[in-house]
């Protein structure tokens, strides 16, 4: 089950140092395992979070090693979280009529940026499984995971927050440049100043109301220049490490 | 008009002190090539079990090692499996020769300046 467990987590490191080295790390990974089964239970936990801690740190070190060393202009890694943004902003566009919505809760953006990352890490050539996949199909299959993956995991993140908080009765606010969110209980409407707000209501089976609001002053530019941020950063993290097609 | 830009923040591990564990693995292999197993349970005997080093942790120490051209790996003779061992390079033990040289030469000054009625 570990060593199951040990050579799933030899999948964050980039594909030629797993060939490498891995088998080699998970024969030493055995026989270190098979020396703790003979200590006690104290021991046998500890050297499991040193295993797996010290296995996750070096990759994650590999990984910014070799995106910052990484032969190929960082643009071509831009197809997968660009695709994530643009579907993201779609159901953003959709969301009255498609009951995603996303933007109520901040951890979503970061959501959306992790799963482009990984989107663009898995599909990119450093995924053995589609490193032969012609360019079309590669941006085929970013699309076909983008539109399932994203729009349930978007939903299934802001629905349990908002239950949760509506649940507790809680109420919720948070601030970036240009964007201004407040979730509080009740169904009062709020006065804003002139700009695009959307606003979703909650009610629960104890009668429970909730409402959230999402305003922006409609500064297009500014979505543009986040989106072109967040775009940039996941497009450097998930850098391909093979030879430029 | 050309011009170059040199980078001088870039850190020279030829001169650089060497971490504990890349000492210690070091130490290892200059007693007898090994293969990453015997470095680990080495490392962990010589410090006392100070050092425990995880797979990860010493895989990455020993990368770098073989990055810098200190320590070269190689395919066992007498196993037939896919197991390789490592052992240092001319590179690998001068630059160890170079550290404990630095290391002797601290404990010296230690030795004068703190003397044991000064402590």
């Amino acid at each position: 089950m570990l060593t199951r467990l040990y050579k799933l987590f030899l999948h964050l490191y980039p594909v030629q140092c797993r060939s490498a080295f891995g088998s080699e790390m998970v024969s030493v990974f055995q026989q270190a395992r098979a020396d703790a089964r003979q200590k006690h239970m104290g021991h046998r936990i500890a050297f499991c979070v040193r295993e797996f801690s010290g296995l996750i740190g070096d990759a994650f070190q590999v990984q910014m090693q070799t995106a910052r060393s990484c032969p190929e202009p960082w643009v071509w890694s831009l197809e997968a979280p660009f695709a994530a943004l643009l579907l993201f902003g779609f159901c953003v566009w959709r969301a009255e009529e498609m009951g995603i919505w996303g933007f109520f809760f901040p951890g979503t953006y970061v959501l959306v940026a992790g799963i482009g990352g990984l989107a663009a890490w898995m599909i990119g050539r450093n995924c053995t499984f589609m490193r032969s996949w012609h360019h079309w199909k590669r941006g085929m299959a970013i699309l076909a995971v983008f539109a399932l993956i994203l729009p349930i995991v978007t939903w299934g993140v802001e629905e349990s927050w908002a239950r949760f908080l509506l649940a507790r009765q809680a109420a919720f606010t948070y601030q970036i440049p240009g964007v201004d969110v407040v979730i509080e209980q009740g169904a009062a409407p709020q006065n804003r100043q002139p700009g695009l707000t959307f606003s979703r209501y909650l009610m629960d089976a104890h009668g429970h109301t909730m409402t959230m609001f999402h305003h922006t002053g409609g500064d297009t530019p500014l979505y543009l220049f986040y989106g072109a941020m967040l775009t940039a950063m996941v497009a450097f993290w998930s850098r391909r490490t093979t030879a430029p097609r | 008009m050309r011009y170059g830009v040199e980078r001088h923040n870039e850190k020279d591990a030829s001169v650089e002190p060497l971490s504990e564990a890349v000492l210690l693995i070091l130490l290892s292999l200059a007693e007898q090539p090994r293969h990453g197993y015997s470095v680990l349970k080495d490392v962990e005997e010589m410090s006392d079990g100070r050092v425990i080093l995880s797979t990860g942790t010493l895989y990455g120490a020993l990368r770098r090692l073989l990055g810098d051209n200190w320590i070269e790996r190689f395919e066992e003779d007498e196993v037939s499996r896919d197991r390789h061992a490592y052992r240092l390079t001319p590179a690998g033990k001068k630059r160890l020769q170079t550290e404990v040289a630095r290391m002797k030469h601290l404990t010296r000054l230690a030795a004068l300046r703190v003397s044991p009625r000064g402590i």
